[in-house]
C-alpha cells in the first residue's frame, strides 16, 4: 500500500501521522459527546413537551369539565340557557381536546385516560345531560336532583379522580425524564472522559512504540559504532529491515561497517607492510638523528664562534677585546676561570675568575713548564688535576679541575698568545679541543687585527706628531679651498685652534689667516692663483705677520696628488723670520764690510796713485807708504775675521790642539798691545801656576789679542786694563777688565752675534766689523770653554773666558831628572823613506825620546813584539814586498800585551778614517811638523796616564 | 781760494784728501765726525763740503738733512762706501749735489772739485 509505503519512508512523517490521528480522535471524542448531549436535550426538550402538552391538555379537559358541570349545575340552578349554552362550548372544546389528545397519546396510560375521558364524555354528555335536560325541561327537578345525587356525582368524582391520577403521573413522567436526562448527560461525560483517558493511553503506547522503534537500532548502532571506535571486529547486518532513516541509517552503517571491515584488512596488510617500512624507516631516523645531532652541534660550534666573534669585534681597544676573549672562551668551554696573555713584550692580558696575583704568576711562569710545552707543541693541551683548596669551597670529597692551555696562533703560524681555561669536573674530549683549536683561529684573527690597527694608529701618531711637531705649519686644503688639515705649528701661527679652522670655507681661513697680515692684498692674490685659478707657477710668497709675533713667513704650495689625481693642495707657512732677519742683517753686513773693505782700500788706492803720479818728498813717500802697509795689513786681519767667521761657521775650522801654557802667550799679547797704545795700562796678574790649557795656540792667542783690543778700543780715554789670571773650580779664568765704555744691558745678550756692533753714538767713532766677539765665541766653544760678560755702562767691562783644566800640577822644573836611558820613553819609528825617518828621530831625540828607526814592515813587527815599545810612529806604504802598516796595526791590536801601545800614523795617505778606526790615536798626514809630532806623542802618554809615572819629556828642553 | 771742509773720520783718507788738494792750492777744514763738521758749516761759509756717509754723531745723511733744513745751500759731495744706486738716491734725494765712491782716486777727486767749483764760478 502506498500510504504504508509512504508512511514507513519517513520517520518524520510517522509522527506527523500519530499526531493527526490523535487529534483526529480527540476532536471525535468531542464531536460526539457534543452531538450526544445535544441529542439527549432535544430529546428531553420533545418528551418534555409532549408532557407539558399532555399536562395541559389534561389540565384544559380538567377545567372544561369542570367548567361544563358548574355550568350545567348553574343552568339547573338558575334556568337560563346561557349556561346552557357555555355546557355546549365546554363539550366542544372538550371534543377537540381530546382530539389532540388522542393525537399525543402514545403509551397505554395515556390510551387508558383517553378512553376514560371518553368514557366519561359519552356518560356525561350523551346520557346524562340530555336525560337531564330533558327532565328539568319537563320540570322534573326532583329527579333531575335523585340522578345527580344519585350517580352523576359519583362518576364526576372518579373522573377527577383519575384525571388527577393522570396529571399527577404526567408530572412524575416530566421529573422523571429530568432525572434521566441527567443522569445521560453524566454517562456520556463519564464515557467521555474514558475515552479521552484511552486516547491518551493509546498515544503514550504508540509513542513509547515509536521510540522503542527507533531507539533499539540506534543503541545497536551507537553500541556497534562504539565497537567499531574501540577497535573489535563488528559484523553489522541490518535486520531491521527498515525503510525509513534509521533503515537508510543501518544499511549505510552496515555498509560503512563492512567498508571499514574491508578497508581494516586492507589496512592490515599495509600496516604490516608498514611495519617492515618503518623498521626501516627507524633505522634511517637514527641516522638523520645522528646527522641532526652533528648538525646541531655544528650550529652550536657557528654561534660560539659567532659569539666569540661578536665578542671580539666590537672594539679595537686591546684590553676591552683581551676581555672579551676571555670571557666569552669561559663561556663557550664552560670554563670557570680563565687567562688570555700576548707573548709580546708588554705581555698584555685579560683573565676571568684569577686574582691579580695569579695572572702575574701566570705571566711570570710564561716561559716554564706546560706553557713552554704548549708554545713550542703549537697544540692545545689539557690535564687533570685535582682542585685545590679554594676552589674545593665547602666541599669535603676529592674532586678534579681540568685545566686546558690552548696557542694561539697568528696567520704566520707563530705563538701570539696563550690562553689558559679550567673547568671543573668535566674532562675535555678529543672533539672539543679540536673545536677549541679551531676558535683560537678566531682570536688570532682579532688579535691580528689589533696588532695591526695598532700599528696603523702607532703609524698615524708618528705621521700626526711628525705632521705637529715640523716646524712649518702646513695646511691641507681641498680642491674647493676649505680646510682638510692642519698642523699644531700653524693653529699656533693663527692663533686658533685646529678644530675651528677645519672645514672652514678658503674665505673664512684667509681672513683668519691674514688678520694681521700687513701685504695681505697680495697674499690674497697669491693664494687666489693657486687656489682659485690653479696655476702652481708662483713658487711661493712672503708675507709679514704682525700678532701675535713679528713674523716673516714664506709660503708655497703644492697640489695634492694621489696615483695622479689632484685632490686638494698642500699650503706649507714657513716661518722664516729668522732667515729673514739674517737675510737683513746679512745685506747690512755686505754693506757694512764694503764700507769697512773700502776705507783701508781707498787709502791703499789713493796713496799709491799719489806716488805713482806726483813728485814727492822722501818723508812723505816714506809716510805714504807706511800706511799703505798698515791699511794692507789691516785688510788683511779683516779679512781673515770674515774667513775665521765663515770657517767657524761652517764647522771647517781645524784646531791643532796641544797642551800648552798660555802665560807666556798671553804675556807676549800684552806687550804688542801695550805698546801700540801707550794711553792704557794693562796689568797681568795670575794668581795659579797652573796656565796648562789643551788648545789651539793661535786661536787661542786670537782670542786674547781680540778681547784685549776691544778694551783698549772701547777705552778711548785710556785707563788700565786688567788681565786676571785664576783657577775657579775645574776651570782656569782669564778675565779682561777695562775702565771704558760700557756696554748696555740690552746689548749684552746680543753682543756676541757676529755683525752685532753696539750702536751708540760714543762708539761710532771705534771701527770694527762686529766680528770678533763672535770669533771669540766660537773659539772658545772649540776649547769647551765659555764666555761671559759683566757690564756697567760708563763704568767700563768684564769678559771672562774660561779654559777646562787638564793638568793636576804640572812643574816642568821636576823633568830635568829624568835624564837616564831607562827612564826615557821609548818609540820605534817605522819609516821606509830615510831621510824623513831620520828627520823624524832627530825632532824625538830633542824631545828626549829614546827612538829606534826600522825600515822594513816584518822586522818592525818583530822588534815592537820584543821590545814593547811605549809609543810607535807607522808608515802604512811600506816596501812594496812585504807587510804595510795597516797590517801591523791590526796584527798589534790583536795581541793583548801590545793593544794599548799608542800608535802614531805618519802618512802620506789621507785616510784619517779608517786609521782611527783600526785604533791608531793620532793620524798625522805628510807633510807635517816633526814638533807637531813629538808634541802628540807627549800629550798622548799624558793622557793615557797623567798621574806623573809616566816619565814625560820635559818642554824645557824645547824652549 | 776755495774753502773746502772735509768731514771724514777716518784719519788715513783725511790725510789723504787733505794732501792731495793743499797741493791743488785748496784750503780745507777737517772734521773728524758730523758734530765737529755741523758746528764748523755753522761758523764758515764753505765752496763745498766733503762728507763721508758713515761718521760719528751724525752720519753724513743726518749732516745733509740738518744743512738743508737750515736754509745752507753749499754744494755737497758725498764720499761714500756706499756705493749702491739705492744708497746714492738717497743721498741725493736728502739734498747732496754729488756723489763719489769709496775707492776713489786722488786725481779724479781732484778733477771733479775743479770741474764743480769751475762751474759756479
Amino acid at each position: 500500500m502506498n500510504l504504508n509505503k509512504y508512511l514507513k519512508t519517513s520517520l518524520a512523517k510517522q509522527f506527523s501521522l500519530l499526531t493527526a490521528m490523535i487529534i483526529i480522535a480527540f476532536s471525535c471524542l468531542i464531536i460526539s459527546l457534543l452531538i450526544y448531549q445535544n441529542k439527549l436535550t432535544l430529546d428531553f426538550h420533545d418528551k418534555n413537551e409532549q408532557l407539558e402538552t399532555k399536562l395541559n391538555l389534561s389540565s384544559d379537559l380538567d377545567y372544561a369539565f369542570n367548567l361544563a358541570v358548574s355550568e350545567m349545575r348553574a343552568y339547573f340552578a338558575y334556568e337560563a340557557n346561557s349556561y346552557f349554552e357555555n355546557v355546549k362550548k365546554q363539550e366542544e372544546k372538550i371534543e377537540d381536546k381530546m382530539v389532540l389528545l388522542q393525537k399525543y397519546s402514545e403509551n397505554e396510560e395515556d390510551i387508558l385516560f383517553l378512553q376514560e375521558v371518553q368514557r366519561f364524555h359519552s356518560y356525561y354528555f350523551e346520557n346524562m345531560m340530555p336525560q337531564t335536560k330533558a327532565l328539568f325541561d319537563e320540570g322534573k327537578k326532583d329527579e333531575v336532583r335523585a340522578i345527580a345525587t344519585e350517580n352523576a356525582s359519583d362518576r364526576i368524582r372518579a373522573y377527577q379522580t383519575s384525571l388527577k391520577q393522570y396529571t399527577e403521573s404526567l408530572q412524575q413522567e416530566v421529573e422523571d425524564n429530568y432525572l434521566q436526562l441527567e443522569k445521560n448527560i453524566l454517562y456520556s461525560q463519564i464515557a467521555f472522559a474514558a475515552a479521552l483517558f484511552l486516547i491518551i493511553i493509546a498515544m503514550v503506547i504508540f509513542t513509547r512504540m515509536m521510540l522503542v522503534r527507533i531507539g533499539k537500532p540506534l543503541r545497536t548502532l551507537t553500541q556497534a559504532a562504539g565497537q567499531i571506535a574501540d577497535g573489535e571486529t563488528v559484523i553489522f547486518t541490518d535486520k531491521i529491515n527498515r525503510q525509513d532513516e534509521l533503515g537508510l541509517l543501518s544499511i549505510a552503517f552496515e555498509k560503512m561497517t563492512k567498508s571499514i571491515q574491508d578497508k581494516e584488512q586492507d589496512l592490515s596488510a599495509q600496516n604490516e607492510e608498514l611495519l617492515a617500512q618503518q623498521d626501516e624507516l627507524q633505522a634511517q631516523q637514527s641516522e638523520l638523528e645522528e646527522a641532526l645531532e652533528m648538525t646541531q652541534k655544528r650550529e652550536l660550534d657557528l654561534k660560539l664562534r659567532n659569539d666569540l666573534v661578536e665578542g671580539l669585534a666590537n672594539s679595537l681597544d686591546k684590553q676591552a677585546v683581551l676581555m672579551s676573549i676571555v670571557k666569552t672562551m669561559c663561556d663557550v668551554i664552560n670554563a670557570d676561570k680563565g687567562i688570555v696573555v700576548l707573548l709580546d713584550k708588554g705581555h698584555d692580558h685579560a683573565y676571568f675568575g684569577i686574582s691579580k696575583q695569579e695572572s702575574r704568576q701566570f705571566i711570570q711562569n710564561l716561559d716554564s713548564g706546560l706553557i713552554t710545552k704548549v708554545i713550542l707543541t703549537k697544540k692545545t693541551y689539557t690535564i687533570k688535576r685535582d682542585c685545590n683548596v679554594d676552589e674545593l669551597a665547602y666541599h669535603a670529597t676529592k674532586s678534579y679541575c681540568f685545566d686546558l692551555y690552548i696557542p694561539v696562533l697568528s696567520s704566520s703560524g707563530s705563538v701570539e698568545a696563550i690562553m689558559m681555561y679550567s673547568r671543573f669536573s668535566d674532562p675535555f674530549d678529543e672533539l672539543e679541543l679540536d673545536e677549541y683549536e679551531a676558535l683560537s683561529k678566531q682570536v688570532a684573527i682579532s688579535l691580528d687585527k689589533i696588532k695591526i690597527f695598532e700599528q696603523s694608529e702607532e703609524e698615524r701618531l708618528l705621521v700626526q706628531d711628525i705632521f705637529d711637531n715640523i716646524k712649518e705649519g702646513i695646511q691641507l686644503v681641498d680642491t674647493k679651498g676649505s680646510v682638510i688639515q692642519i698642523n699644531k705649528k700653524l693653529s699656533d701661527m693663527i692663533q686658533s685652534d685646529s678644530d675651528s679652522i677645519i672645514q672652514n670655507s678658503y674665505e673664512d681661513w684667509l681672513k683668519k689667516l691674514s688678520g694681521s697680515v700687513e701685504n695681505k692684498h697680495d697674499l690674497k692674490k697669491f693664494f687666489d692663483r693657486v687656489l682659485v685659478d690653479g696655476k702652481f707657477d708662483d713658487p711661493s710668497f712672503v708675507y709679514h705677520q704682525q700678532s701675535p709675533t713679528k713674523r716673516v713667513v714664506q709660503v708655497y704650495c703644492e697640489p695634492l696628488t694621489r696615483k695622479g689625481d689632484t685632490f686638494g693642495t698642500v699650503i706649507v707657512h714657513r716661518d722664516i723670520t729668522k732667515e729673514y732677519e739674517v737675510d737683513l742683517m746679512k745685506s747690512e753686513f755686505v754693506s757694512t764690510v764694503s764700507h769697512e773693505l773700502r776705507t783701508p782700500l781707498a787709502s791703499v788706492l789713493g796713496f799709491t796713485e799719489l806716488m805713482l803720479n806726483k813728485e814727492l818728498k822722501p818723508e812723505r813717500q816714506k809716510k805714504y807708504l807706511t800706511t799703505i802697509y798698515q791699511e794692507a795689513k789691516r785688510l788683511t786681519a779683516l779679512i781673515n775675521d770674515f774667513l775665521d767667521v765663515q770657517r767657524m761657521e761652517a764647522g771647517k775650522q781645524t784646531y791643532d790642539k796641544r797642551y800648552d801654557d798660555i802665560l807666556p802667550l798671553l804675556t807676549s799679547i800684552v806687550e804688542t798691545n801695550q805698546i801700540n797704545s801707550p794711553n792704557h795700562t794693562i796689568h797681568v796678574d795670575s794668581r795659579t801656576s797652573n796656565t796648562m790649557v789643551l788648545g789651539d795656540k793661535d786661536k787661542i792667542g786670537q782670542v786674547f789679542n781680540n778681547l784685549i783690543n776691544n778694551a783698549i778700543k772701547y777705552s778711548p780715554d785710556g785707563g788700565n786694563i786688567y788681565v786676571d789670571i785664576f783657577e775657579e773650580g775645574p776651570n782656569l779664568k782669564i778675565a779682561i777688565k777695562d775702565e771704558g765704555l760700557g756696554i748696555p744691558a740690552d746689548a749684552i745678550e746680543k753682543l756676541f752675534t757676529k755683525f752685532y756692533r753696539v750702536d751708540n753714538t760714543d762708539r761710532r767713532r771705534i771701527g770694527g766689523t762686529g766680528l770678533g766677539l763672535a770669533i771669540v765665541k766660537e773659539i772658545m766653544k772649540a776649547h769647551d770653554g765659555e764666555i761671559s760678560v759683566q757690564s756697567e755702562p760708563k763704568e767700563g767691562s768684564t769678559f771672562t773666558v774660561s779654559f777646562p783644566i787638564v793638568i793636576g800640577t804640572h812643574n816642568p822644573s821636576e823633568n830635568s831628572t829624568q835624564e837616564n836611558d831607562d827612564t826615557k820613553v821609548n818609540v820605534i819609528i817605522v819609516e821606509d823613506d830615510s831621510s824623513l825617518a831620520q828627520l823624524l828621530q832627530t825632532e824625538l831625540e830633542e824631545s828626549n825620546f829614546h827612538v829606534k828607526v826600522y825600515n822594513n814592515g816584518e822586522t818592525a813587527l818583530k822588534a815592537i813584539k820584543s821590545e814593547k815599545p811605549d809609543a810607535i810612529v807607522l808608515d802604512i806604504m811600506l816596501e812594496e814586498k812585504g807587510i804595510n802598516g795597516w797590517d801591523i796595526i791590526k796584527e798589534l791590536k790583536e795581541l793583548d800585551t801590545l793593544q794599548s801601545i799608542p800608535i802614531f800614523i805618519s802618512s802620506a795617505l789621507d785616510e784619517k778614517e779608517k786609521g782611527l778606526a783600526l785604533g791608531a790615536n793620532e793620524y798625522l798626514v805628510k807633510p807635517y811638523q816633526p814638533s807637531k809630532l813629538s808634541k802628540l806623542i807627549l800629550q798622548t802618554l799624558l793622557k793615557k796616564d797623567w798621574s806623573g809615572q809616566i816619565l814625560v819629556p820635559s818642554e824645557s828642553h824645547d824652549d | 781760494m776755495p774753502k773746502i771742509l772735509l768731514a771724514e773720520d777716518e784719519e788715513v783718507l783725511r790725510m789723504l784728501v787733505v794732501d792731495t788738494l793743499e797741493d791743488e792750492g785748496y784750503s780745507i777744514d777737517e772734521a773728524s765726525d758730523g758734530e765737529e763738521a755741523y758746528n764748523l758749516i755753522k761758523q764758515n761759509s764753505y765752496d763745498l763740503i766733503l762728507l763721508d756717509y758713515m761718521m760719528p754723531v751724525y752720519t753724513g745723511l743726518e749732516l745733509i738733512e740738518m744743512i738743508r733744513e737750515d736754509q745752507n745751500s753749499t754744494k755737497i759731495m758725498m764720499l761714500s762706501a756706499k756705493s749702491q744706486s739705492s744708497d746714492q738716491q738717497k743721498v741725493l734725494d736728502a739734498g747732496a749735489n754729488y756723489f763719489m765712491s769709496k775707492p776713489f782716486s786722488p786725481i779724479q777727486l781732484v778733477e771733479r772739485i775743479e770741474e764743480i767749483l769751475g762751474e759756479s764760478e
